[in-house]
């Protein structure tokens, strides 16, 4: 049986998109050159901060940058339908690392030579791989309210904790990070999320309340029915600067990390640029600036942030060294039967 | 010959629609995508789990009391816009037109504020004493057909007014003056020469129900589940194209019965009463 990509299946909707763009007349350029560069990325404040802090001094060289807005699964098939062309219409692509692990799976990214690079030197090393640069950071901490809870919970035990019955907060779509914590509270592994469930359906007898959206949520916890929460440490430091009385702390389990992550496809019609791209990104002031309008930590040791900032979404080395790993190949593998179980057992 | 209308119709709804039946045929591959073959295993899955069937039972249910509610909502004031002189009648059509200029999604948040626990609607009943503790409006059924009834109602007072701006009223008059009480000239006169309006009104506004999706995600409550975002969740959030496929021709294929089974029935009706 011939097995096939989203790139097989979608080239037939998206081929003439891809058509259309390729064809468009592209400036021939040397090797050393960089004239314009296709950035494909996530909108709202993450796609305004490139524009602000990561692209000036690309634009100040005369690089004409163009932003593709997508969500990432659009992102993902637009890019797998694409592969076989021998010059696609994307440059930049970015992604959250399981997705950007799916693309390199997939084979549809180049491999970076870090060399070209002059900051990636500086890039953490417990986040670099062969395929992308690590652009900003965070990981799942609890975050609570101190009006009603006080003393920082230490543990995600604390969801189980039955004197806050009926007052911690899920969001219906994030069945994965709710098995994995699960399951590192109930004696799973990084590739086993199986004994999470039952812990999950133990938790269903607390009452938790779900929520549909981010910002469902965060309306639960300003009207005090939501005390306590698993979300990024960027989020709570947002909802804090926000108004939303909130506090974080990293569970002793180890946190759950998210790296959002930028590489370049394979086909890519402008190499050059995407290197250009990808070094700016680096850049240590323009991540001390994500960092303090968005709450994402820095990936490059040489980016330093003001003490207070540090402390409010910052993690120590000790904190770095004990997150929590992810095997991205068993997620990738299990999320549809999660789904369903998710849907089936836990919410129904 | 075909048209230039039929040959964008061929390429931009029929095409693209056999891709996905093609799809919904293939085999899921978990952490791939989908293997090219014949099977109807995404259909059986479908048809083999219960909890589906719940989901597609909900969906036709939501939309059916929906579909209901708007008519009997619209049906006055579509008689009223079809039937009034006054000169304020385009701005009236216009009101009633005005909430399909917000966005479904900026419309379910204003329905968020409004039935939250500590919303306008709990908020005023508290401050009256009329309640103790706030009342669960939120994320339930009732909040879902409250927010999907505010969306559909003003298509279904648009497609009423346009047939019953063609009615002849005199025949109604004729009535009256014969003896025929209001109610029975509403059910044997102008109910039936509206019927071709109820026909297309429910029709579109049922259509329209069974494939909502942001207003079901948001104001619906965790076990709550439409077939659109079953729909969504199988496509894009764990990438089960041929599963996603295959529940999206189990709708369709349930939309278009239900619109043809509810139009026969309603026409038979009509003709009978003509």
């Amino acid at each position: 049986m011939p097995h096939i990509s989203r790139a097989d299946f979608v080239r037939g909707a998206a081929g003439a998109t891809a058509l259309g763009l390729t064809a468009m007349p592209r400036l021939a350029l040397a090797a050393d050159e960089c004239r314009q560069v296709v950035v494909t990325t996530w909108g709202g404040d993450y796609d305004r901060f490139l524009k602000q802090f990561v692209e000036p001094p690309l634009v100040a060289k005369g690089v004409q940058v163009l932003p593709d807005i997508t969500q990432e699964p659009q992102r993902m098939t637009k890019l797998l339908a694409e592969r076989s062309l021998k010059k696609g219409s994307l440059d930049v692509v970015s992604f959250s690392d399981a997705s950007m692990f799916q693309m390199y799976e997939d084979g549809v990214l180049g491999s970076l030579d870090f060399a070209k690079l002059p900051n990636a030197k500086y890039i953490l090393k417990q986040f670099a791989n062969a395929y992308s640069v690590p652009h900003i950071f965070s990981a799942q901490v609890i975050v609570y309210t101190p009006d009603h809870i006080k003393g920082a919970p230490d543990s995600y035990a604390a969801f189980w904790d039955s004197k806050y019955k009926g007052r911690v907060g899920i969001q219906r779509t994030e069945w994965v990070n709710w098995l994995q914590l699960a399951a590192q509270v109930g004696g799973g592994s990084p590739s086993n999320y199986e004994p999470g469930k039952k812990l999950l359906m133990d938790l269903k007898k607390n009452q938790p309340r779900i929520y549909p959206t981010q910002e469902t949520l965060a309306a639960g916890i300003a009207n005090g029915d939501v005390w306590l929460t698993p979300d990024w440490r960027a989020r709570a430091y947002m909802w804090a600067k926000g108004g939303l009385k909130v506090e974080s702390s990293v569970p002793k389990e180890g946190a759950l990390p998210v790296v959002y992550r930028a590489g370049y496809a394979k086909n890519a019609p402008d190499g050059p640029c995407c290197i250009a791209y990808l070094d700016a990104m680096l850049d240590a002031k323009a991540q001390v600036e994500f960092a303090t309008n968005m709450g994402y930590v820095p990936t490059v040791s040489n980016a330093k942030l003001p003490e207070d900032l540090e402390r409010r979404i910052g993690f120590s080395e000790e904190q770095r060294a004990h997150f929590y790993p992810q095997d991205f190949r068993y997620i990738a593998k299990n999320n549809s039967q999660w789904l369903q179980w998710w849907n089936q057992e836990f919410l129904a | 010959m075909l048209g230039p209308a039929t040959l964008f119709v061929l390429a931009f709804l029929l095409l693209p629609m056999l891709v996905v039946l093609r799809y919904s045929v293939n085999r899921y591959v978990p952490g791939g995508l989908m293997l090219q073959v014949f099977t109807l295993e995404n259909y059986a899955h479908f048809f083999q789990d219960h909890y589906f069937h719940k989901v597609l039972l909900t969906t036709v249910w939501v939309s059916v009391v929906c579909t209901i509610v708007s008519l009997v909502l619209a049906f006055p004031l579509a008689y009223f816009l079809a039937r009034t002189r006054s000169a304020a009648k385009s701005l009236l059509v216009m009101l009633v037109v005005f909430p399909l200029l917000v966005g479904n999604v900026v419309r379910a948040a204003g329905w968020m504020a409004l039935l939250d626990t500590k919303g306008v609607v709990n908020s005023t009943l508290e401050a009256l004493h009329i309640i103790k503790a706030p009342l669960n409006i939120m994320y339930t059924t009732g909040a879902v057909m409250i927010g999907i009834i505010s969306i559909v109602t003003p298509f279904m007072v648009l497609t009423l007014q346009s047939v019953l701006e063609g009615i002849n009223y005199s025949v109604e008059e004729a009535a009256l003056n014969l003896g025929a009480s209001p109610i029975r000239t509403f059910a044997k006169v102008t109910l039936p020469l509206a019927m071709p309006g109820v026909i297309a009104g429910t029709s579109l506004v049922f259509i329209l129900c069974m494939n909502a999706y942001a207003t079901p995600v948001l104001l619906g409550g965790p076990s709550f589940q439409m077939m659109a975002q079953t729909i969504y969740d199988q496509i894009s959030n764990t990438q089960n194209w041929p599963f996603g496929a295959a529940l999206a021709f189990v709708l369709m294929f349930v939309t278009v019965a239900l619109t043809v089974i509810a139009q026969m029935f309603l026409q038979r009706r009509y003709k009978s009463a003509e």
